[in-house]
C-alpha cells in the first residue's frame, strides 16, 4: 500500500570541483498522513538538502539529482515542471526554514508580506486576505495580530518570526509541513512555545510534519515516528518508542548516550580547594543607546545590572539564562572586552580593572575565552598554525622550530591531528574547528578560561567529546572553568556551580546539584521544564513562560520577572527582592524572604 | 632543511587557494573571456616593441606621402596624417595605458585603504578627522578635481595620474572603513584582544587582511574606470602629450581627419572600449569568487 509520502531510491550527487560527491542515497522513506516524522543527523548529514530537494529547490549544479521518485499523495514530484512544482509549494508542500529572517524579506511589512502569499495562492481580494492573515497570527498565538500586521521582520523576536512563517504556511492550506532545524537558534522556553505550536496545529488541521532536527529530545517530545540519517543514508526508521528504547545501530546507540539531559558526570571530588581564584562584587555593565532622537538619548541598555559571586579555584561555574540576559557581556567584561560601568572584579587578589596596560596584557594570559561561533572566533586568512600560536608570540619568545612543536602539541592536546596546522580553518569542521579554538586559549597555559556556549553550534556528536576533552583539560591542567550556555544540560552535565541570570540580574545562584535537583526561583523552574529530553513524550509536559523577554533598556519595576511570573504577588509590582539563602542557594525571590 | 619544509609547507595551502580561485575564475565564460583578454593585454603591453610592426612609428616617424592611408595588410589599422601605422602605436598605447592606469590604482589603493583601516579599527577621533577629510575630497566631481589639478600642475600624463590618486583615494578609505568597522567586531578580533595582541598587530594582521577581498574587487573593476578616466583627460589635452601614442590622445588628434579618415578614429576607440570592458567583466567575476563565506567547498 502506498503512503502518503515516499521517498523511493533518491539519490544526489554535489559536483564539485575536487570531484563528485554522494550526498544522499535513500533507498525507503515513507509517511502516513496526519503524521508527525522525525528525522535526526548531524550538521553536513544531508538533512537541508533533502528538504531542498522535496521542494525542487536544490540549487544544480552544483547539486544533481542521480535517481529517483518523490511521491506526495500519489504523484511524483520529480518529474512537475517549475511551473508545476510552483503551486505545489505553499499550497501543499511548505517549509519553515532554521532561520526565519531567511524566508521573510526586511523591507516589507509582516503583513503585507503575508497578505501577498494570501492573495497570490488563494485567489482572494486585499481585504479578505487581510482579514485571514490576521485571523492566522491569531492561530499561531501571537498577541495583538492588528499591530504585528505593521511590523517589519526585524521587528520581532525570533520565536516570533518562526511564528510568522508557521502561519504563512499555513494560511495557503499547506498540508505537508517541513520543518528544518526551526528552533535551533531559540532559547529553551521559546523553542518549547514553537514545539508546542506544532504539536497542536498538526493535530487540529491534520497536516504530515517532516520534522528534522539535529537532536533526539525534540524529536521524541513531538514526533510519532523517526529516522537516522548519517552520511546521506537512513541508517534506522520505525516508530520513536522503536528507535529509542531498542536502537538497532551503533550510531543511534552512540547518539542516545550523547544525549545529556538526564546525565550527571560522576563528581569525584575534584581538585575544588576553597582557595578564590575570582571575587566578582557589584559588576554593572550599560550599554549607551546610540540614538539620535532626544527621548532616548541619554538611556543605557543595562546588559550587567549588579552581579556578584565568587569562584575557587578548580571549579567550574555554569552561567545559564536566555539569550541577551547578559551572559556574554558579564564575560566579555570579566575579561575587560567591555569597559565596566561599576564594580570591582578580583582575580587571583589583583584588581584587574586597576592593572595599568603593560600589567593588564601580562594579566590576560591568566583568562584566556572560547567564543560560541568557531566560524567567526578564528580568523579565516590564518592557518591553523598561526592562529594557535598567536598567544604565543604574543607572551613568550621561541624559535622557530620551538615554536612549531609547541603547536602541534597543542594540537594533539585537543585531539587535532598535528597535519592540520598547514590547513586554514575553513576545511575543518565545527567540532574540530571549536578544538582548534581551545588550542589557542590553552597554549599559553592560562589559570581560568571562560567558555562562552563553546558547544552551541556544533554537533551533538562532537559536542559530547568537546566536553569530555574539556573535562580532562581542565584535570590534567588545574583549569578552572567559567561555562556559559543555554542549554541546561551541558551546563548540568559540567558544572560545579550555577548562576541562573535574568535581565542582567542572578535570580538563582548555588550548587549546581542543589540548583538543578530542586529549583526554587520561579524563572529556574520554568527555564529547566522548557528542555525536552528522552523522558519527554509529549509536548504539553514542557513549561512555557508568557510572553517575551522585556527590554533591557527599561526593566520592570520590582522583580524584573514579575510580568511573566505565574506566581507573582503585589509586593513583587514595586519592591526589587533581595538576594537570600534558601536550602542551601541564593535566590532573589519574595516567594523565599523571611517569614516564608 | 626543516626551515624549508616549513615553507613548502605553508605555502601549499596557499597554493591551493590560489588554484580553487583560478579554477572559479576560469568557470564562468565571460569571465574567462575577460581574464584571456586581460592577460593578452598585458602581454601586448610588455611585448609592444617587439611585436610592432613599424616600432620606428610609435612616436615619431613621418611619412606624408603614406599619410592617411586606410587599412591593409601593410598597416592594418591604417595611417595617421603624419604616415604613422596607427596598429603599431595602439600595441604601444597598452604599455601606456596599464601602467599608468596600474600606477593610479595602485597609489589610490594603498593610500586609501591604509586610511581606511586606521579610521574603521581605531574609531574615535581619529577616525572623525580622516572620515571628514575624504568628505571634502568626495563632494567635488571626480573629472573636475582632476581637471583643475592638472591646470594648476601643467599638463602630462604623471600629472594627470597624479590627478586620478587624488580623486580616486576617497572611495577606497570609504569602502575600506565600512568593512574594517564590521571585521572588527568579529570574534577572532575579539579573542585577539582577549590574548593580548597588540593594537598595530590587530589591525594590520587580523583586520586588513579580511577586508582586502571587496577593495582587490574594486580596484579591479576601478581600473577600466581609471584607464578611461586618462584617455579623457589625454583627450582634453590635459594628460599624455603628443607625440606620445596614447589612445585618448589618439582619438582627440583624429578628430580633425574624421571625415576623410574613420578608421583613425575607431581603432583607438575600439582599444580603450576592449581594455575597459575586460576589466569590467573581470572584476564583476572576481566578487564572486574572492568571499570566503560563499565557497565553502
Ligand atoms: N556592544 C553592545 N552594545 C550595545 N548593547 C549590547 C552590546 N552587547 C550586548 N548588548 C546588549 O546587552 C544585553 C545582553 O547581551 P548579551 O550579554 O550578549 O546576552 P547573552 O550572552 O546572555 O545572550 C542585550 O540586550 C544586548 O542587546
Ligand atoms: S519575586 Fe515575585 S514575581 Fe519575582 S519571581 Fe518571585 S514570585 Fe515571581
Ligand atoms: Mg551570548
Amino acid at each position: 500500500m502506498q503512503k502518503y509520502f515516499e521517498i523511493k531510491n533518491l539519490i544526489i550527487n554535489y559536483k564539485t570541483f575536487e570531484g563528485t560527491k554522494e550526498i544522499l542515497n535513500i533507498d525507503y522513506l515513507g509517511i502516513d498522513k496526519a503524521e508527525t516524522f522525525g528525522l535526526v543527523g548531524e550538521s553536513g548529514s544531508g538533512k537541508t538538502v533533502l528538504a531542498l530537494t522535496l521542494l525542487k529547490l536544490l540549487a544544480v549544479p552544483p547539486g544533481e539529482i542521480a535517481s529517483g521518485e518523490i511521491w506526495l499523495d500519489g504523484e511524483n514530484l520529480l518529474i512537475k515542471s517549475e511551473s508545476e512544482m510552483q503551486k505545489i509549494r505553499g499550497n501543499k508542500i511548505s517549509m519553515i526554514f532554521q532561520d526565519p529572517m531567511s524566508t521573510l524579506n526586511p523591507v516589507f511589512t509582516v503583513g503585507y508580506q503575508m497578505t501577498q502569499v494570501i492573495i497570490k495562492n488563494q485567489k482572494l481580494n486585499k481585504k479578505d486576505a487581510e482579514k485571514k492573515a490576521i485571523e492566522m497570527i491569531g492561530i499561531v498565538k501571537l498577541p495583538d495580530p492588528e499591530r504585528i500586521m505593521d511590523k517589519y521582520p526585524h521587528e520581532l523576536s525570533g520565536g516570533q518570526r518562526q511564528r510568522i512563517i508557521i502561519a504563512i504556511a499555513l494560511s495557503c492550506g499547506a498540508e505537508f509541513l517541513i520543518a528544518d532545524e526551526p528552533t535551533r537558534n531559540l532559547d529553551v522556553t521559546i523553542q518549547a512555545g514553537i514545539l508546542k505550536l506544532i504539536h497542536e496545529l498538526q493535530k487540529e488541521f491534520g497536516i504530515t510534519v517532516l520534522f528534522i532536527a539535529n537532536n533526539l529530545g525534540l524529536v521524541s517530545a513531538i514526533c510519532d515516528r523517526m529516522g537516522i540519517l548519517r552520511e546521506g543514508k537512513i541508517i534506522e526508521q520505525g516508530t520513536v518508542d522503536e528507535v529509542l528504547r531498542n536502537p538497532k545501530t551503533d550510531y543511534t546507540k552512540l547518539l542516545l548516550k550523547t544525549v545529556t539531559p538526564a546525565r550527571k558526570k560522576d563528581k569525584q571530588v575534584t581538585s575544588t580547594t576553597s582557595e578564590v581564584l575570582l571575587e566578582v562584587k557589584e559588576l554593572q555593565k550599560y550599554f549607551p543607546v546610540k540614538s539620535i532622537s532626544k527621548a532616548t538619548k541619554n538611556l543605557n541598555v543595562k546588559a550587567v545590572d549588579g552581579v556578584s559571586f565568587t569562584l575557587n579555584k578548580g571549579e567550574i561555574l555554569g552561567v545559564v539564562g536566555e539569550s541577551g540576559c547578559g551572559k556574554s557581556t558579564l564575560v566579555n567584561t570579566l575579561l575587560l572586552l567591555h569597559k565596566p560601568t561599576q564594580g570591582k572584579v578580583f582575580f587571583d587578589g589583583q584588581d584587574i580593572f586597576a592593572l595599568n596596560k603593560h600589567d593588564l596584557r601580562k594579566a590576560r594570559k591568566n583568562v584566556q575565552i572560547v567564543f560560541q561561533d568557531p566560524f567567526w572566533s578564528l580568523n579565516p586568512r590564518w592557518l591553523v598554525k598561526d592562529i594557535i600560536g598567536e598567544p604565543l608570540k604574543v607572551h613568550e619568545k621561541l624559535t622557530a622550530d620551538e615554536y612549531l612543536a609547541a603547536v602541534k602539541k597543542l594540537m594533539t592536546m585537543v585531539g587535532l591531528p598535528p597535519e592540520g596546522a598547514f590547513k586554514y580553518p575553513h576545511e575543518f569542521s565545527g567540532g574540530q574547528r571549536q578544538r582548534i579554538a581551545i588550542a589557542r586559549a590553552l597554549s599559553v597555559r592560562p589559570k581560568m578560561v571562560v567558555l562562552d556556549e563553546p558547544t552551541s553550534a556544533i554537533d551533538v556528536m562532537s559536542q559530547a567529546q568537546v566536553l569530555e576533552m574539556l573535562e580532562e583539560l581542565k584535570k590534567n591542567l588545574q583549569l578552572t572553568y567559567i561555562m556559559i550556555s543555554h542549554d541546561l544540560s551541558v551546563v548540568n552535565y559540567m558544572s560545579d556551580k550555577i548562576i541562573v541570570m535574568y535581565l542582567g540580574k542572578i535570580v538563582e545562584y548555588g550548587e549546581s546539584d542543589i540548583v538543578f535537583n530542586n529549583p526554587k526561583h520561579p524563572y529556574t523552574k520554568a527555564l529547566f521544564n522548557a528542555i525536552p529530553g528522552l523522558h519527554t513524550r509529549n509536548v504539553s509536559e514542557l513549561a512555557i513562560i508568557k510572553g517575551e523577554v522585556p527590554s533591557a533598556i527599561n526593566p520592570p519595576k520590582g522583580c524584573r520577572f514579575h510580568p511573566r511570573c505565574n506566581y507573582c504577588m503585589e509586593i513583587c509590582k514595586t519592591k526589587e527582592p533581595e538576594a537570600v539563602t534558601f536550602e542551601g542557594r541564593l535566590v532573589e525571590c519574595h516567594l523565599y524572604g523571611e517569614g516564608n | 632543511m626543516f626551515k624549508n619544509m616549513i615553507s613548502m609547507n605553508t605555502l601549499a595551502p596557499k597554493i591551493k587557494e590560489a588554484k580553487l580561485s583560478f579554477y572559479l575564475l576560469n568557470k564562468n565564460i565571460l569571465t574567462r573571456a575577460a581574464l584571456i583578454t586581460v592577460l593578452l593585454l598585458i602581454l601586448v603591453a610588455i611585448f609592444a616593441l617587439y611585436i610592432a610592426p613599424f616600432p620606428e612609428h610609435i612616436f615619431l616617424g613621418n611619412d606624408p606621402a603614406n599619410s592617411l592611408n586606410p587599412p591593409s595588410w601593410k598597416n592594418l589599422c591604417g595611417t595617421d596624417e603624419l604616415g604613422r601605422d596607427i596598429f603599431s602605436r595602439i600595441l604601444y598605447g597598452t604599455s601606456i595605458s596599464l601602467r599608468a592606469a596600474v600606477t593610479a590604482v595602485f597609489f589610490a589603493v594603498t593610500i586609501g585603504s591604509f586610511l581606511g583601516a586606521v579610521a574603521g579599527s581605531v574609531g574615535g577621533w581619529l577616525d572623525e578627522l580622516i572620515m571628514r577629510v575624504t568628505d571634502i575630497f568626495l563632494s567635488f566631481p571626480p573629472l573636475l578635481l582632476s581637471i583643475s589639478i592638472v591646470a594648476l600642475m601643467g599638463p602630462s600624463l604623471n600629472n594627470a595620474t597624479l590627478a586620478i590618486v587624488v580623486s580616486w583615494w576617497p572611495w577606497y578609505t570609504r569602502l575600506m572603513r565600512g568593512q574594517a568597522i564590521s571585521v572588527k567586531e568579529k570574534q577572532f578580533v575579539k579573542a585577539a584582544e582577549a590574548i593580548g595582541t597588540s593594537r598595530m598587530k590587530i589591525i594590520f594582521k587580523h583586520i586588513v587582511p579580511n577586508c582586502i577581498s571587496p577593495i582587490i574587487i574594486q580596484a579591479s573593476m576601478d581600473m577600466g574606470a581609471v584607464i578611461l578616466s586618462l584617455a579623457g583627460l589625454s583627450f582634453l589635452g590635459l594628460g599624455a602629450q603628443p607625440p606620445t601614442p596614447e589612445w585618448g590622445l589618439m582619438v582627440s588628434t583624429s578628430k580633425n581627419y574624421f571625415m576623410n579618415a574613420p578608421w583613425y578614429s575607431l581603432f583607438p576607440g575600439i582599444a580603450i572600449f576592449i581594455t575597459v570592458l575586460s576589466f569590467n567583466l573581470l572584476g564583476d567575476g572576481m566578487r564572486e569568487i574572492l568571499d570566503p563565506k560563499t565557497r565553502k567547498n
